[in-house]
This record gives C-alpha cells, sequence and structure tokens, in this order.
C-alpha cells in the first residue's frame, strides 16, 4: 500500500511542468560553465593560484574534469536548494490551492502515511535532481575536461588532490549533499502544510536560507552564536569530504545536526497536517 | 693622512682583487663540472611542507639541456619555488653579469665550506645577491641563497650522492619566505570555517620548505625538442 501511494505521488509530481524546471536548469547553467571552462577556464584558475604566484610555480593541468566539477557544484549551491523548495513546497499547498485535497484525505490512508508518502517522493526527486547535477558536472567535465588532480579553494589554504583521490570524496560530498537537500525538502514541505498556496513555501524557503547563508557568512561575534544551530552551516558540510584529513566528526556532528532537523520538520509536518482543518 | 687613506684603498682593493681571483677559480670549476653534463633526465619526487598548502608528495619527471633549457613534468599538480634548481647554474654560465667575491670560509653538514658572494653588474636585475657554500675540493654546491627583489630571499640546499661526479644532488631542499594566504570567504565559498585568529597568524612558520628527491639520472643522453617546446 504505502510503495502504491509513493508511486502515485511520483505521477503526481513528474506531471506537473514545474518538476522539469530543476532539470533543465541544471542542463542549462552547468553546460553554460562548461563551456565557459572550455573557453576561458585557465584564466578563472590562474586567479585561484594568484595568491601563490608570486613565490612558487605550479607544474601541471589546472583544468581537469574534477576541478571544473568542483568549481560547478560550487557555484550551484545556492540555487540546487530553490529547485528542490519548487517541487517539495507545492506538495501540500499544491494539493490545497488546486481543490484536490480534500479527495486526497478521503483515501482509506492515514492522513500521516500520506504525508510521508508525499517525504519520500520528494526525497526521490531530489535524489534525481542531485544524479542529474553528478551527470552533469561530473561526468560531463571528464569527457571534456579529462581526468587530473584539483584544487580546493578555502579562505585561508590550498589543497591539492591528487586525481585517484577525488573519486570517493565526490561520492561522499553528492551523498552528503543528499542529505543537506532532504533538510530543505521536509522543510519546505514542513511550510507547505501551513499555506494554502505553493509560492509562499517556496519563497520562504529561499528566504530563509538566503538568510542564514548570510548570517553564516558574516564574521561577527554576535552571529557566531547562532551559526552552530543553523542548518544552513551545515549544508555545506560537503566540502569537508575534500579537506585532508577529512574531518569525519565534524562531517558525522553536522549529518547528525541535518538529520535531526529533518525530523523535527518532518515531524511538525506531520502533526499540522493531521489537525489540519480541509474545508475545500 | 692622504697616505693613511691610499694604504687603506690599496689594502682593500687588493684583497677584494684576491678574493676575486679565488672565486673566479670556484666558478671556473662548477662552471666546467657542470658543462659535463650536456643533458640530464631524472625521476623526481616533490614534497612541499608550507603551512596553508595540503598536497601529497608528487611524482615528477625533470628534463634538462645545456645551456638553460629545464622542464619539469609531472602527471599531476605539483609545486615548487619560482627560483628553481636549475637557475644558480644559469645564474653562473653568464660570467659577464656578475662579480663572485670569495668572503671566507663556513662550516656547514660538518665540512668546511668556501663562501663566495655572487653580486649582479646591472641594478636592473631581480636578483639583488647570490651567496654559494662551494665545497672548493670536489667543486660542489652545498648550499646558495638567492635574495631577490620580489620573492624576498630563497635557500637551496643540496645532498650529494651518486651523481656527486657530475655536480648532480640527489636532494634539493628549498627553503622560502612565505606570505599570510588569504581570500574573502565569499570567493571561496568557504562559510563554514572559523578564521585565524591574529595570534594563530602570527604563530604560523614564515618559512616553507620543498624538497625534491631525485633519482635514476640519466646523464647525457640526447632529448627531444618536443620535450622542451610542449606546455
Amino acid at each position: 500500500m504505502g510503495s502504491r501511494i509513493i508511486y502515485m505521488e511520483l505521477i503526481k509530481v513528474f506531471s506537473k511542468p514545474r518538476s522539469y524546471i530543476g532539470f533543465m536548469a541544471i542542463t542549462v547553467i552547468v553546460s553554460l560553465i562548461q563551456l565557459a571552462m572550455y573557453m576561458d577556464g585557465l584564466n578563472y584558475f590562474s586567479f585561484i593560484t594568484g595568491p601563490l604566484s608570486s613565490s612558487f610555480s605550479l607544474q601541471g593541468n589546472m583544468l581537469s574534469g574534477n576541478m571544473v566539477a568542483f568549481v560547478i557544484i560550487q557555484t550551484l549551491i545556492l540555487q540546487i536548494p530553490l529547485l528542490v523548495a519548487l517541487v517539495t513546497g507545492d506538495l501540500i499547498s499544491g494539493e490545497s490551492a488546486a481543490g484536490t485535497i480534500r479527495l486526497l484525505a478521503t483515501k482509506p490512508v492515514s492522513r500521516t502515511s500520506i504525508l510521508l508518502s508525499k517525504f519520500v517522493a520528494g526525497l526521490i526527486y531530489t535524489l534525481l535532481l542531485l544524479i542529474w547535477l553528478g551527470i552533469m558536472s561530473w561526468g560531463l567535465a571528464l569527457f571534456i575536461f579529462g581526468p587530473g588532480d584539483m584544487i580546493v579553494l578555502k579562505s585561508e589554504e590550498l589543497i591539492i588532490l591528487q586525481h585517484q583521490d577525488t573519486a570517493w570524496r565526490f561520492f561522499t560530498a553528492f551523498a552528503i549533499s543528499f542529505v543537506s537537500l532532504s533538510v530543505v525538502a521536509t522543510f519546505s514541505l514542513c511550510l507547505s502544510c501551513f499555506a494554502d498556496n505553493s509560492i509562499g513555501p517556496i519563497i520562504s524557503t529561499m528566504a530563509v536560507i538566503i538568510l542564514f547563508t548570510i548570517v553564516g557568512t558574516l564574521e561577527i561575534p554576535l552571529f557566531d552564536v547562532v551559526k552552530p544551530f543553523l542548518f544552513t552551516t551545515h549544508m555545506v558540510v560537503w566540502r569537508n569530504s575534500f579537506d585532508m584529513p577529512v574531518s569525519t566528526s565534524q562531517i558525522t556532528q553536522s549529518l547528525v545536526i541535518m538529520i535531526m532537523h529533518i525530523v523535527l520538520f518532518l515531524s511538525v509536518a506531520i502533526y499540522r497536517f493531521n489537525k489540519k482543518d480541509i474545508l475545500a | 693622512m692622504k697616505a693613511k687613506i691610499f694604504v687603506f684603498i690599496y689594502l682593500f682593493s687588493a684583497g677584494v682583487s684576491y678574493g676575486q681571483t679565488d672565486a673566479v677559480t670556484i666558478i671556473n670549476g662548477l662552471i666546467q663540472k657542470f658543462q659535463l653534463v650536456k643533458t640530464y633526465q631524472a625521476d623526481a619526487v616533490i614534497k612541499p611542507e608550507i603551512s596553508f598548502l595540503k598536497i601529497l608528495p608528487q611524482k615528477a619527471n625533470i628534463y634538462f639541456r645545456q645551456p638553460d633549457q629545464f622542464r619539469i613534468k609531472s602527471t599531476g599538480i605539483s609545486i615548487l619555488p619560482k627560483q628553481q634548481f636549475d637557475n644558480v647554474f644559469s645564474l653562473l654560465i653568464k660570467k659577464d653579469s656578475y662579480i663572485p667575491v670569495l668572503t671566507g670560509k663556513e662550516t656547514f653538514d660538518n665540512l668546511s665550506l668556501s663562501v663566495v658572494n655572487i653580486i649582479p653588474l646591472g641594478d636592473t636585475s631581480e636578483l639583488i645577491m647570490a651567496k654559494l657554500w662551494v665545497d672548493d675540493n670536489k667543486m660542489l654546491i652545498h648550499k646558495a641563497q638567492l635574495t631577490t627583489r620580489a620573492n624576498g630571499t630563497i635557500e637551496v640546499n643540496y645532498k650529494h650522492g651518486k651523481y656527486a661526479n657530475f655536480g648532480l644532488p640527489d636532494v634539493i631542499t628549498f627553503i622560502v619566505d612565505i606570505k599570510k594566504f588569504k581570500v574573502p570567504k565569499a570567493i571561496a565559498a568557504d562559510i563554514n570555517t572559523t578564521s585565524m585568529s591574529e595570534k594563530e597568524s602570527a604563530n604560523q612558520p614564515k618559512k616553507g620548505k620543498i624538497t625534491v628527491t631525485v633519482s635514476n639520472y640519466i646523464i647525457n643522453k640526447s632529448l627531444p625538442d618536443n620535450i622542451f617546446n610542449s606546455k
């Protein structure tokens, strides 16, 4: 029964044109970045290595597929949550707006099951979007630029990873990103339970992500206290899989905090959906 | 008084001239040894130890052809100081562009070495001064210190072994001045790390070390042009 409801929800998700906006956006943005890198990538990377160039000379291929993929994923980190929220923020509120939620509530399954099936459908959509991002960024970059070492730019250090040491890091980064995006999906689903139109939850989700990201970026002592409690602080922990050595304790801690956020948002969503007064 | 000044200038000039003559002998000996090697290729392992840079040792191939063609090829990304290993010999071979002055003897690695200062003649040169510690019996450079306008001082230590007869080192260690590495967090997209405090920054090493271990030299075997031309 559970898998059947999930299947039905997936059909609903993929029958809406907006569900393909994410895939198209990724295709267009990533293709443009790949083209730009192909045309003028070396200049871009000379900017990264600029602070080193006065004393050192870097030898070898700077423009590798791994390097380009890392830059693309890093660039899209703010946009992907929007693409996820575009669909997951609509899961409940879309039904409310269309008036189909009443019909849905008359089905012989609990409201909790309905919400959980929407949650799982949202996660499957998120996973597919992430796989597509992986194919378009990493797969295509490896095809165009070939394999090679990569430079990870951090604010106060540079990490140079050897090619054979990168594949597992990318897989780990994508796995962590899946948990990160699941937080966004669950948060927008939660907001979706409070609204009767889709725009509210989608915009609110993005507003919260942008606000939290700004707070996380600003180096003001007052914000240092709240930073550990913001889910956006932990969403970028995928970058830690490119550290040397990898800080497993920090990754684990962030994963635990993100899973706790998922549980919290999902619990609030279930509570709210069960109490929701369905009038129309 | 005039006589005293004359004697002083005479003795000073004589001293410099004597030091210069000995220095020229040493430099000629070094160049002579250096010219035994028309070409070489070798395997190298480059191991940087720089506070702001995390990188594993990288394997590379080194190619050299007289007088100053030098190329490093590595499968991945490797890092070297701007002044690379051929710089000292490239400098020495242009005998018209500097004055060598022997300043005495110093002990280094339990060896008594002659210290030769290389003073460039032109004031537009990037190099301000070079100081070489030379074993004048075996005509081997054990240490070089290059002071440059843009990049501060770089120290190069050479360890010789199997290929000492050709003046080729087994291990070269570069010790370079390093500046603090910092880019804005927004550019690095590095938003979840805390910046180093001023105290932590001050405690960071001001010198970086790059050790190049060279092995499997193939000496005086002709090398194709494309090695030096290709990027």
